[in-house]
């Protein structure tokens, strides 16, 4: 009898108990068996409590480790000293650190700046990240870049993190085959990597199972497009062109329109060519003639009737704005030989200004024209009351350089008496500032420190005090000395501002050591 | 010791005070500064009036805050202790002020205070009557407890029969207060040690299949330790030693640094956080470099206290270490430290999984009750089988890896598909990594 079943019977006994039956332990040879047989049977339970200690530490002595004769495939990463070099440990710390807070509002900054210092994570780190890309994946770009090569070994291994395997080797033929048989998450990002290395492979990849792919799925690849954007592409897009999905459609026009040589450009331009025209020499005036009908050219190329209800405009309106949106804007300003500035005073004195500003701002968010944007975002409120699709700042500030942010609110802080807020619940201009690109400008952060030291003299306002945690996140630290400073701590309203204060301060504090230890180490 | 920013991080009695120790860790929060060879000192803003006074004796390390905080280190005093680790040139040293000087003065007084009360009882030591008298009360002491643990334990061992008498099929139906009625019977008979045996049982029903096996090895070993502790005379010095260990009697600490130590360089290669009874229990694991073998070193803090950091992972600490007497040495203590040692260049451990397993078997022929035993495992590689992890060594012997909280893919990372050198608790059936060395860096295997 061996050793597990003796076990088992022990533990049969122990299991209905005593009460209910013998204790009749099992027989056994050698030592075991005479330490079993040497115990008193009339005392059952004290028995079967013996026994099983015996046995159970018999067996956990005895366990021997198993063997596997098969000697498995070694696979190694490529060696440390052929990757990135790892990050210091002062900044291994500032990653600890925030890795295992639940705000992780920095790591975005933090995972930039490693990519800009050509360094990698340590591998202890690797997992936490991975797995983190895996649940966001609006940070797998910013990942994939810090992790080296160890990292895309590792994500080699596990199914979740194949999205940052990376380091591909552009050949044409295992490409398609790996794009044929992956996933929907692993095959975006490696389209998002060969769109930057070998835009045309991409395109071929994505062609080849375009039919069989979901129409949901394929709006999210060709999204991926941006990025290597060019004429060889347009084949392709204008093929997009006549989907069924809308969506397609309208990013295939998007796309197109940004292709300096596509055809769709010079067909919106030719429609575009004969709709304004300057009137008057010494008193300028703006004519307007909005296209008559939409055709279905026009119809092909994006532009429909049908929306007009939905926006409260005219058809004729409605067309206009559209035309307006498809023309590349610097194309006015040569024609007419204006400033966006000046068209936009003119427009103004027209009935269509409503249709005109819309249409330029689509314009000039599609084609990312800085000096319309900033036109438009300087302009007056329009007059026209009935419009209903309101111009929001926020739509176009995204697409404005810091620079042209920093002229604009500099200049809406000066109407604005130098303030961010004029009283206890007033917004004023925290919402917009909260929106400006990342970081400020050196200019912009020492004159709202400026604006800032002066404000929180005052009662605390609700707006500001919520948002100056995220000031915290914009500001750039090569300002923190001058941030360090100067604020009102005699001020009658310090105590309202001062724990708000101070956790903005210990924000940009420790942005300014992260970056300086990334930089440094 | 020069102190680094994460030590003192890991002085904080918990993270909230963590989180505002580093914020504090700020010039602007602080009115002045300063230190000597011995002592740190600040004044730090704070929402009372008067600046708070924070001081730091600094080899200790020990804390004296004049705020309101019950923490211990308060948040000020590792703000401070955090600074002056970063940005050691803001503290220009000088002559402490007169509030530092007092604190330190007192200090110094208590412990003379202590030395003189020692060298008393010392000399009181000599005086033979007093001697007896106080080995008397001793004596009275000692047998009044010995007549509660039998008391005790005969409660323990009618309550182990019932289960047996009853059987344990049904055991998993129990509520808690099953366990924890006889468990608190067990701490009034002053045997703290059995009580959380016994506690330990109520989890095993919920901890999956085959809890029935794992019931009666734990009730056997129980039922082992009663009957140890009821003929302790008989059995080996050693013994009794862990038996009184196991049941719940201390060792006095003074008693054992008067004892000869054994002097190597210990490898500090795991550390574990656990809670016992609202008490926060780190457990440190070292490995001599010449003596080839483990220690382990407890340090118990209660609820706002701060552990003991002076042991870093992966370092090499010339120190030496006297272990408390058992069948199977394993818990020490440090009797005296002569600074850090360089790493040698084969790091010490088990050249294969055998070795740690044979090691294992004696270790449990000696000493029954044995739950983690330290395994140092050298050139091992980490294998993924399935969703389970294992550890091969070059022979193609292998073992389990437990990986509670993400520790196999941590390893993996660590590794890069080459050996490496693996720490951890073994308990018969998984190997729970806490440390691993890689490419020259030893690193923690958890978080």
């Amino acid at each position: 009898m061996n050793t597990q079943r003796v076990w088992e019977d022990i533990l049969r006994i122990a299991l209905l108990g005593t009460e209910r039956q013998e204790a009749n332990l099992p027989a056994l040879s050698g030592e075991l068996g005479e330490t079993l047989a040497s115990l008193n049977a009339d005392d059952r339970e004290g028995a079967v409590l013996s026994a099983s200690a015996a046995v159970a530490l018999y067996r956990r002595a005895g366990v021997l480790p198993a063997r596997l004769a098969k000697e498995c495939a070694a696979d190694t990463a490529p060696r440390a000293s052929s990757d990135l070099p790892r990050i210091g440990s002062r900044a291994a710390g500032h990653l600890a650190l925030i890795l295992s807070q639940t705000s992780r509002e920095v790591l975005p900054e933090w995972l930039a700046a490693c990519a800009a210092a050509g360094k990698r994570v340590p591998e202890e780190r690797l997992p936490a990240l991975l797995d983190l890309g895996e649940d966001q994946d609006q940070w797998q770009d910013a990942i994939r870049k810090v992790v080296g090569l160890r990292g895309q070994w590792l994500a080699k291994h596990n199914e979740d993190w194949h999205w940052a395997m990376g380091n591909l080797t552009v050949d044409e033929r295992g490409m398609l085959e790996v794009w044929q048989t992956a996933g929907k998450f692993h095959r975006l990002s490696l389209l998002v990597l060969l769109r930057e290395k070998a835009p045309d492979l991409a395109r071929q990849a994505l062609q080849s199972t375009w039919r069989e792919d979901s129409t949901e799925d394929r709006a999210d690849f060709l999204e991926q497009f941006d990025t290597g954007l060019s004429i060889r592409d347009e084949p392709f897009l204008e093929e997009c062109l006549d989907d069924r999905r809308k969506e397609i459609r309208q990013l295939a026009e998007d796309m197109l329109l940004r292709i300096p040589e596509s055809r769709l450009r010079s067909r919106a331009i030719a429609r575009a060519r004969s709709i304004l025209s300057i009137k008057g020499m010494l008193k300028k005036t703006l004519e307007v003639n909005p296209p008559s009908a939409c055709d279905d050219d026009m119809q092909r190329d994006g532009i429909d009737t049908k929306g007009a209800a939905g926006v409260q405009m005219g058809e004729k309106a409605f067309l206009l704005m559209q035309v307006v949106g498809q023309a590349v804007p610097s194309f006015w300003c040569e024609t007419l030989k204006q400033t966006p500035e000046a068209l936009l005073k003119l427009a103004a004195a027209t009935d269509w200004e409503a249709s005109l500003r819309l249409g330029w701002q689509a314009a000039a968010r599609t084609f990312r024209n800085g000096e319309w944007i900033e036109a438009l975002m300087d302009a007056p409120p329009i007059k026209e009351k009935k419009r209903t699709s309101p111009i929001r700042d926020s739509d176009l500030i995204g697409r404005l350089s810091p620079e042209s942010f920093e002229r604009i609110f500099k200049r809406r802080l000066k109407v604005n008496g130098g303030r961010l807020t004029m009283k206890k619940d007033d917004e004023g201009l925290v919402g917009l500032l909260q929106e400006a690109p990342r970081p400020w400008t050196i200019g912009l952060a020492l004159e709202i420190l400026k604006t800032l030291k002066t404000e929180t003299r005052g009662e605390p306002n609700w707006h500001m005090a919520m948002a100056i945690k995220t000031f915290a996140l914009a500001l750039p630290p090569e300002v923190l000395a001058e941030a360090l400073n100067g604020w009102p701590t005699d001020g009658k309203y310090w105590e309202g501002w001062k724990e708000k204060v101070d956790s903005f301060l210990a924000m940009v504090q420790f942005r300014h050591d992260m970056l300086k230890a990334l930089k440094e180490e | 010791m020069a102190w680094t920013s994460e030590q003192i991080l890991a002085l904080a009695p918990d993270a909230s005070s963590a989180k505002a120790g580093k914020d504090l860790a700020a010039p602007r929060k602080w009115v002045s500064f300063g230190r000597d060879e011995q002592c740190a000192w600040g004044e730090c803003h704070g929402s009372a009036k008067e600046p708070y006074q924070t001081r730091i004796e600094l080899t200790e390390p020990a804390f004296k805050c004049s705020c309101p905080s019950r923490k211990f280190p308060c948040k000020h005093s590792l703000g401070l202790f955090l600074l002056l680790a970063e940005q050691p040139k803001l503290f220009k040293p000088g002559d402490p002020p007169p509030w530092v000087e007092e604190w330190f003065a007192s200090r110094q007084q208590r412990a003379e205070k202590k030395a003189a009360k020692k060298e008393a009882e010392a000399s009181q030591a000599d005086d033979p009557d007093a001697q007896s008298k106080r080995a008397a009360e001793q004596e009275k002491r000692a047998a009044k407890r010995q007549k509660n643990v039998l008391a005790g334990l005969d409660d323990l061992d009618r309550w182990l029969r019932d289960c047996i008498r009853q059987g344990l099929a049904t055991l998993n139906t129990r509520p808690y207060s099953f366990y924890e009625g006889p468990a608190a019977r067990l701490v009034d008979a002053q045997a703290p040690g059995l009580a959380r045996m016994v506690r330990d049982l109520a989890s095993i029903p919920s901890k999956g299949e085959g809890w029935q096996g794992r019931m009666m090895e734990q009730l056997g070993l129980l039922h082992l330790l009663v009957q140890a502790c009821r003929r302790l005379e008989s059995l080996p010095l050693e013994v009794q030693a862990d038996v009184r260990a196991r049941v719940g009697w201390t060792v006095n600490q003074e008693d054992l640094t008067a004892q000869e130590g054994l002097r190597d360089q210990w490898m500090v290669l795991g550390q574990r956080l656990t809670e016992e009874e609202r008490l926060r229990v780190q457990r440190t694991w070292l490995w001599g470099k010449n003596t080839n073998r483990a220690a382990l070193l407890l340090s118990f803090a209660a609820p706002g206290q701060a552990l003991d950091v002076s042991m870093v992972m992966g370092s090499f600490v010339d120190a030496e270490l006297v272990f408390y007497p058992s069948a199977y040495p394993l818990r020490a203590l440090v009797k005296s430290r002569n600074g850090v040692a360089s790493p040698p260049e084969k790091v010490p451990g088990f050249d294969g999984v055998s070795e740690s397993v044979n090691a294992y078997s004696k270790a449990l022929a000696s000493y029954p009750w044995l739950e983690e035993f330290p395994v140092f495992l050298r050139t091992v590689r980490l294998e993924r089988a399935g969703e389970n992890w294992r550890l091969r060594d070059s022979l193609g012997t292998w073992m389990k890896l437990a990986s509670p909280r993400g520790e196999g893919w941590r390893l993996m990372a660590l590794s890069g598909g080459a050996p490496l050198s693996i720490f951890g608790e073994w308990d018969g059936e998984r190997l729970l990594p806490l440390g691993a060395q890689a490419e020259g860096r030893y690193v923690r295997a958890d978080a």
